[in-house]
C-alpha cells in the first residue's frame, strides 16, 4: 500500500492551490504532467476543449 | 450583398418543429443547392451542403452549423367539443400563446387557435395569471366527429403567425430561433461564392436542437471537421432584460466565451471582426453554451468550437424579434473567417493559458 507522507501532502497542497476553473485547467494540467511523466510511457491530452496539443511548444 | 431578407420571410412561414423539420429543410435545400457542391441529408435530416477547398487533399474540414428545427406543439388529447389538448416540443413560453394562430398538422392541415379557458373555467389558484400550457386548448373550428377523424394524439402543432417586417430593418416572427442564424449560414455561402478558401466548408442545417442538440451531434460525428463553428440566436436588450446576458439589438452578432469555446478560436474570431469594423459583441457562457456547440465539442475526441449569437427579443416566443443586419454581419464574419483560413491554423494556433 502506497503511504501518506510529507511529499504527497506537498503535492496535494500544490495541486489544491493550482488554479483551474472549468476550461482553464492548464495550470493544474501542467503539474499532473509533470508528476506522471516519469511513470508512463507515452502521456496524450485529449481535444476536450483541445487545448492541449501534442507538439504545440506552449505546452509541457 | 444579396438582400436575405426574402429568403427569411420565406423560411420564417414554414413549419419546422424539431423532429418534424421537412418543410423547412426542403426550403433551406432550395436556396443552399446554387451554393454547394455537394448536398445530401443525414441519417437524421441535417441538411449537409459542402463546398469544397482549394488546398491539396486530404484537405482540413470545417463544420458550420445552425440549427434549422422549431419549437412548437403536440396534441395530447381531445376534450370535450373537439379541443386540442397539446404539450411543448421544447421550451414555448405558454404566457404568449392565447390568441396565437397555429397549423395542426393532423391527416390534413388544419388552421387552429390556442384559446385560454374563461377564468371560472380554471383552477381558482391561477386566477387573474396566465394559465399554464396544460390549461390551454386549440380550437380548429370543426364538430367534434370531423376533428377526431383528421386529428390523432401526437400531431405536431406549428406556429402560423407569419413574419412582420418592422421598420428598421427588423422582422418578427415565430422560428427566428433560429431560421435567422440558417440565414447567416446562407449569407456565408453567398459571400464564398466569389471568395477562394482553402479548406472543405460543411454548411449544416441540424435537426432537433431544441430537443436535445442531437442533429448536432451525428452531423459532427459523421463530418469530423477540425474545427466546427455554430450560430444560434442570444438575448437582445429589451423590457425588463437589461442585465450582462444580454446585447443591443442591431448591434452586430455575439461571440461566445466560456469553457464551450476554443481560446484560439475565439481569439480568432475577435482580431476578424476587429480588424474589418465589423459591431460584435463578446457574450460570456460561463456554463454550456445551450447551443449545438455543446455537441459539437464534445464529438468524437472533441472538435474545437466557437459559437456565434445573433441577438433576439421575446425568444421562444411566437413574436421573435431580430435585425437583419445583425444576421448579415453574422454571415459575412464567418466567411471573412473561412476565406482567412490556411490548412495549418489549428497546428499553428496558441493561446495564453
Amino acid at each position: 500500500m502506497p503511504t501518506i507522507g510529507t511529499t504527497q501532502i506537498k503535492l496535494l497542497e500544490k495541486l489544491c492551490n493550482a488554479m483551474a476553473v472549468s476550461g482553464d485547467e492548464g495550470e493544474v494540467r501542467a503539474m499532473v504532467l509533470e508528476e506522471i511523466k516519469g511513470h508512463a510511457d507515452e502521456v496524450k491530452v485529449d481535444a476536450g476543449r483541445a487545448r492541449q496539443r501534442a507538439g504545440n511548444p506552449r505546452r509541457c | 450583398m444579396s438582400d436575405i431578407q426574402p429568403f427569411l420571410k420565406e423560411l420564417l412561414s414554414a413549419p419546422g418543429l424539431s423532429g418534424f423539420e421537412a418543410p423547412a429543410a426542403k426550403i433551406i435545400e432550395e436556396k443552399w443547392r446554387p451554393l454547394v457542391h455537394e448536398l445530401s441529408r443525414s441519417r437524421l435530416g441535417s441538411l449537409h451542403g459542402l463546398r469544397k477547398g482549394t488546398a491539396a487533399g486530404p484537405r482540413p474540414s470545417l463544420l458550420v452549423a445552425a440549427h434549422m428545427d422549431a419549437i412548437g406543439l403536440m396534441v395530447t388529447g381531445i376534450a370535450e367539443g373537439g379541443f386540442l389538448r397539446v404539450t411543448a416540443i421544447g421550451g414555448v413560453d405558454a404566457r404568449v400563446l392565447p390568441g396565437q394562430p397555429v397549423t395542426v398538422h393532423g391527416l390534413e392541415d388544419l388552421p387552429g387557435i390556442v384559446v385560454q379557458p374563461s377564468a371560472r373555467l380554471l383552477p381558482s389558484e391561477i386566477g387573474d395569471k396566465p394559465a399554464p400550457l396544460e390549461h390551454l386548448l386549440v380550437d380548429v373550428g370543426r364538430l367534434p366527429r370531423k376533428v377526431n377523424e383528421l386529428i390523432r394524439v401526437g400531431d405536431p402543432v406549428s406556429f402560423a403567425q407569419p413574419p412582420l417586417e418592422l421598420t428598421g430593418e427588423t422582422l418578427a416572427g415565430h422560428s427566428v430561433d433560429n431560421r435567422a442564424s440558417v440565414a447567416a449560414l446562407t449569407v456565408c455561402l453567398e459571400e464564398l461564392q466569389n471568395r477562394p478558401h482553402a479548406w472543405d466548408v460543411w454548411a449544416v442545417a441540424t435537426v432537433q436542437e431544441e430537443t436535445g442538440l442531437i442533429g448536432a451531434y451525428s452531423s459532427s460525428y459523421q463530418l469530423r471537421p477540425q474545427i466546427a463553428i455554430v450560430v444560434d440566436t442570444s438575448w437582445a436588450k429589451g423590457p425588463g432584460a437589461n442585465d450582462w446576458n444580454t446585447f443591443p439589438l442591431g448591434k452586430g452578432p455575439t461571440l461566445m466565451w466560456g469553457p464551450n469555446i476554443h481560446p484560439a478560436l475565439h481569439k480568432a474570431f475577435k482580431e476578424l471582426a476587429e480588424r474589418l469594423e465589423i459591431p460584435h459583441a463578446v457574450e460570456i457562457t460561463p456554463l454550456h453554451t445551450g447551443t449545438d456547440a455543446v455537441a459539437t465539442q464534445v464529438t468524437a475526441e472533441g472538435i474545437p468550437t466557437i459559437a456565434l449569437g445573433i441577438p433576439i427579443r421575446y425568444m421562444h416566443t411566437p413574436v421573435e424579434v431580430v435585425a437583419v443586419k445583425d444576421i448579415q454581419r453574422a454571415g459575412r464574419l464567418i466567411a471573412e473567417f473561412i476565406a482567412a483560413l490556411q490548412p495549418d491554423f489549428m497546428e499553428k494556433a496558441t493561446w495564453e493559458e
